[in-house]
């Protein structure tokens, strides 16, 4: 590995910090606009569930790798400006939010409706209800799927090079462009992506375990 | 004195099932009543009408002063006024008994955590589950569970504005 020298492994590793920040910019983003496409799809009136599904099976039937070009080309072609860092943190949430959206409307809607007529007798108001008794129970059936979701997501940031990203994946493209040695350098950005989620998927399963014997 | 229920020719359907059929009665305040017939002839549905939980298709209901299948109903005050405990107890089961039976006092009546404290763990005092204030509901046999909804019950209807008044459901147990 001679060729490899403290120049690559600084340009690796800075990739490296891009794909952890893009990621945590989607998951951030996608979570937070999924949670609205979640309580959109669940409670909202019935012109609203109509308009939240309509979203979410257009962005589940577009790849990101057109969602990406979508908000970075295309938006300033509107004459719209936008940071290359926020059309990629644009395009990202909007994608991670119609998968959150669709995952989390299924585990609110796991939560039994009889705790929610419970509640309702109890005269508690509809955001007390939601807030306090269904919430809750369905962050715990959740939690596992949506760690899960996250390796997706550290894998997916791989298409923002797209636009001009060098994170992880294009930082090890453009080494191997200069050092000609394909297979160690993507066995290493290989290792690296797996070192990123292998954390991530052991924590979703522990977690589905935990939950599993929890009070529910 | 007027009853505290009336229940004038109500019928109701799910799809083409249909389950109540011009039923009638009155139940005066302070007496006990119990609906006994076979499983699945009704007698929760109707109950679940008088707290609105289901819209009844013809007929009139009155709880508590309340017109519940009229015009201007205030679904949030009949729930303060009136009180059930489901057949399968419904407890929330994310929060202990203790929280269970907080939960409406603090968020409904605004009571202050001190004071719903020391009233909740009178009422647990009085249904003898005191030591089980920080279990959690699945934690509880059957029976315990349904005297933690009894408690919760009476927490909710405890309120100073409140009617106390309350209906039990008979269904659990007995009638089978």
């Amino acid at each position: 590995m001679g060729f490899l020298n403290a120049a690559h492994l600084r340009f690796l590793f800075d990739g490296l910090l891009w794909t952890v920040g893009l990621s945590l910019l989607a998951f951030v983003g996608g979570g937070l606009l999924g949670f609205a496409v979640a309580l959109g799809s669940s409670y909202g009136p019935r012109g609203s569930r109509l308009l939240v599904s309509l979203y979410i099976k257009l962005i589940q039937g577009t790849p990101l790798l057109v969602l990406l070009p979508l908000a970075y080309f295309g938006l300033p072609a509107l004459g719209l400006d936008v940071a290359p860092l926020a059309a990629a943190a644009m395009a990202l949430s909007i994608y991670v939010s119609a998968y959150l959206g669709e995952i989390w409307r299924g585990c609110i809607e796991s939560v039994p409706r009889t705790q929610a007529e419970a509640a309702e007798c109890l005269a508690l108001r509809w955001h007390q209800r939601v807030w306090h008794v269904i919430l809750p129970q369905a962050i715990k059936i959740a939690t596992p799927p949506t760690v899960g979701f996250m390796v997706q997501i550290v894998k997916n940031t791989s298409l923002a090079s797209a636009i001009g990203f060098v994170e992880l994946a294009r930082a090890g493209q453009i080494i191997n462009n200069s050092t000609f040695e394909p297979f160690v350098i993507f066995v290493i950005v290989a290792a690296l992506y797996f070192v990123l989620c292998y954390p991530l998927s052991v924590l979703s399963r522990r977690l589905e375990r935990k939950f599993h014997v929890a009070h529910r | 004195m007027s009853p505290i229920v009336e229940i004038d020719n109500i019928s109701k359907c799910f799809g083409s099932t249909r389950v109540l059929e011009g039923v009638s009665f009155t139940v005066r305040k302070g007496s006990v009543v119990a609906i006994i017939g076979q499983s699945g002839s009704g007698k929760s549905t109707a109950l679940r009408c008088i707290d609105r939980l289901e819209t009844v298709d013809s007929g009139h209901i009155k709880v508590c002063g309340h017109d519940v299948t009229g015009p201007g109903l205030d679904l949030h005050q009949l729930r303060r006024d009136v009180g059930i405990v489901f057949q399968s107890y419904n407890l929330f089961p994310h929060l202990t008994v203790l929280q269970n039976i907080m939960l409406a006092p603090r968020l409904v009546q605004k009571a202050r955590k001190p004071q719903a404290h020391e009233t909740a763990m009178a009422v647990l005092n009085q249904v003898g589950l005191a030591d089980k204030a920080d279990h959690y509901p699945s934690q509880l046999s059957g029976g315990q569970q349904q005297r933690v909804a009894h408690a919760q019950l009476v927490q909710q209807l405890a309120a100073p504005r409140a009617l106390r008044r309350q209906i039990n459901e008979i269904g659990h147990g007995g009638c089978h």
